[in-house]
């Protein structure tokens, strides 16, 4: 091989690199740059956004929901779906507001066991897909109802307290930085130390392709239950900072918070389906459909459009994503119920 | 003929059940007429070892199956396609809503309302069905985002506010018994029910093309199914269904609340499961559907009627989805096959020692 076709070959390569990186990272480039010009619009009609106290409300207000979705994004990568989200993070929210008392060692426990919660619930869903073989939808449409009674065995009506202490500590700001932009970046650098480990890759092997994944020894069962048990922690987390946000505990966060937490999936570009993916689209996701609430809240809009504009954001989000799936002819690909 | 789950056509085999008796149930038949039975014995317990008061609890136990299975009717048929529908619980409170604020208590004002909600119900669920297949959404994201977007636009309608009481003949309806006997309004709903559900399903040329896109599309495709139509058709029956659900349930209730579709979704889904369907779709018949909605009614009101706890009988609940998720699902447990008539030797093996013995 002459030096020039080397040399060739390996632009080549870089430039099919350089491609194949934005078409794997497209969804999750777009959505950033879309949340970049939702703030902006955002900051554009309103100056409040812009202020300390503002931002950190902002944060405040879409983090409970950002952090569930990055859990949900795990699973969804896997080629799973989590329908136990909202009762997961209730049962944690319940926990936390009938068992934290005001002293620095319990709020440093009762967060431990929060969390531990949250990873126990999640690996359990994870056990119970793996074990029965049943799609995760139906395995996690019941136990929604078996945590969520669990919370409702905690806690049979909103109530509860959190020590304020606590409640500053994830809600609060230091030195002009809201602490939930810290958490959530703790998050992003622990997916990224996640990232050095094989786990990733199985994850989105699992998601892409099982049947190859099992052909090519990823120890599907464990990966399985390991990205449930990820996204359990992350609903855990949810749940403390839901606890930190609104200084009680509710038993039933109702249909919109799972509502929320798939939107912003599918918003951030993590696709049903799985083998693509990461956590921080989710995060992502989550402050894309808070902006535009914001924005919403500006212009004296009523709140009710909220639930129109999530729907039209959701439709929007996953055609934008892949536009090429318009194109693909019926008898290419022949359209099931399930669509896709 | 039937479509296995590679979407193959194969010929029915025979079990030897089917030989001696002359009565060959599908695997799916036998398990719904299991989960009827187990339906029925419990509501007999309840009456009997239970002491519950049978007029009331046939009545409640009934209403309740009745509104499950018609909205179940239409999610059967979109899970036997191959995907979900989330769009009913807004679609049923929707319909709720428009039948006690338009017609309010009158029955000849019904007469065109009902029709329209039915229609409603019918063009929403076109929209979920071309956004499946003309934009190629998944079908989970089309139909919450349809969800809630009837959810902000009916209560920006209704300015968070519902009014009106139900039409008087649909309350008699669902509220008294057949005249001169003890069986409740319901029960002949839901005996009308599974004879239409089964003909649309089970016995005709459209149920088998449902069945044949769910369990692979690209065979249904090239048997020349015309998937894009059947895909369409399935979403628009489960929108009539669940409109009609709603129009039941606010004719139940004797008047609507917002967000009242809410509960109904995880037991449509529920019904579809316990009675033996395929969850990923190509399998299921309606009686399946409807044992299934009477089941999940029964277990509730002996939960109720033992006064367990709100939370346990939450936790009970969904214990109870779990264990006959893996009990009935297809593949999961063997004597269900066998019921099914799969214990007989395969057709290879057969063919195998004939050519053997030429």
């Amino acid at each position: 091989m002459s030096q020039e076709t080397a040399t060739a070959v390996r632009v080549g390569e870089r430039g099919a690199a350089v491609r194949s990186f934005a078409s794997r990272k497209v969804g999750f480039l777009a959505s950033a740059a879309v949340l970049v010009a939702f703030f902006a619009i955002n900051a554009s009609i309103s100056e409040a956004v812009l202020t300390t106290y503002g931002f950190s409300s902002f944060v405040n207000a879409g983090a409970t929901v950002a952090l569930a979705a990055a859990g949900l994004s795990v699973v969804v990568m896997a080629g799973g779906l989590d329908l136990s989200v909202a009762a997961v993070v209730a049962l944690v929210n319940v926990v936390v507001a009938t068992r934290m008392q005001d002293t620095s060692a319990s709020m440093m426990w009762v967060s431990l066991l929060a969390v531990g919660i949250g990873v126990a619930a999640g690996a359990l869903n994870g056990v119970l897909v793996t074990t029965t073989g049943l799609p995760s939808v139906i395995v996690t449409l019941a136990t929604f109802f078996i945590w969520g009674g669990a919370a409702l065995l905690v806690l049979d009506s909103p109530g509860g307290s959190v020590p304020f202490d606590f409640a500053d500590l994830l809600t609060g700001v230091r030195g002009g930085v809201p602490n939930a932009v810290l958490l959530l970046l703790g998050l992003c650098v622990l997916w990224l130390l996640l990232s050095r480990t094989s786990l990733r890759v199985n994850i989105l092997a699992l998601g892409g392709d099982r049947a190859a994944a099992r052909a090519n020894g990823v120890p599907v069962a464990g990966t399985e239950v390991a990205a449930f048990a990820i996204a359990g922690f992350c609903y855990g987390l949810a749940g403390l900072f839901l606890s930190a946000l609104t200084v009680s505990g509710t038993p039933n966060l109702g249909a919109d918070f799972t509502l929320n937490a798939f939107a912003a999936v599918v918003v951030g570009g993590t696709q049903f389906g799985g083998g693509r993916g990461t956590p921080v689209s989710g995060l992502i996701g989550a402050f894309v459909l808070y902006t535009s609430y914001s924005i919403l809240f500006t212009i004296e809009a009523p709140s009710e459009l909220n639930y129109v504009l999530t729907g039209a954001i959701l439709v929007v989000a996953v055609v934008v994503q892949n536009p090429r799936r318009l194109l693909v002819s019926r008898s290419a690909e022949p359209v099931s119920g399930a669509g896709g | 003929m039937t479509v296995d789950a590679e979407g193959m056509l194969r010929p029915r085999q025979i079990s030897a059940t089917e030989l001696s008796t002359g009565f060959h149930p599908s695997r799916e038949t036998a398990i719904g007429l299991g989960v009827l039975s187990l339906a029925g014995l419990v509501f007999v317990l309840q009456v009997t070892v239970g002491s519950v008061q049978y007029s009331g609890l046939a009545s409640s136990v009934s209403a309740y199956a009745l509104i499950v299975a018609i909205a179940a009717f239409g999610q059967g048929l979109v899970m036997l396609s191959g995907g979900f529908d989330l769009s009913i619980p807004w679609v049923m409170s929707m319909s709720a809503l428009a039948i006690t604020r338009f017609a309010d208590g009158s029955d000849s004002r019904a007469l065109w309302v009902a029709p329209a909600i039915l229609a409603a119900g019918a063009f929403i669920g076109v929209v979920n069905g071309l956004g499946i297949v003309m934009l190629r959404l998944p079908a989970i994201v089309m139909t919450l985002a349809m969800n809630v977007v009837l959810q902000g636009l009916v209560l920006l309608y209704t300015e968070g506010s519902a009014r009106g009481v139900s039409p008087p003949s649909l309350r008699k309806v669902m509220d008294e018994d057949l005249p001169g006997t003890p069986i409740p309004g319901p029960v002949v709903l839901l005996a009308v029910l599974l004879l239409a559900g089964t003909l649309l399903q089970s016995k005709t040329g459209f149920g088998r093309r449902v069945a044949s896109v769910g369990a692979s599309a690209r065979t249904a495709f090239l048997s020349g199914v015309n998937n894009a139509r059947v895909v369409v058709s399935v979403y628009a029956i489960s929108g009539v269904s669940a409109a009609l659900a709603g129009v039941i349930l606010a004719g139940y209730s004797g008047q609507s609340t917002l967000a009242m579709g809410d509960p109904y979704l995880l037991p449509t889904i529920a019904a579809v499961v316990l009675g033996g369907a395929a969850v990923a779709g190509g399998r299921g018949v309606f009686l399946g559907t409807l044992a299934g909605a009477l089941f999940i009614a029964v277990v509730q009101s002996v939960l109720a009627t033992m006064s367990v706890d709100a939370a346990w009988r939450t936790v009970i609940f969904g214990t109870v989805i779990l264990f006959s998720a893996v009990v009935l699902q297809p593949g999961t447990i063997t004597w269900a096959r066998r019921l099914g008539g799969m214990a007989r030797p395969s057709s290879a093996a057969v063919v195998g020692r004939s050519q053997d013995a030429s």
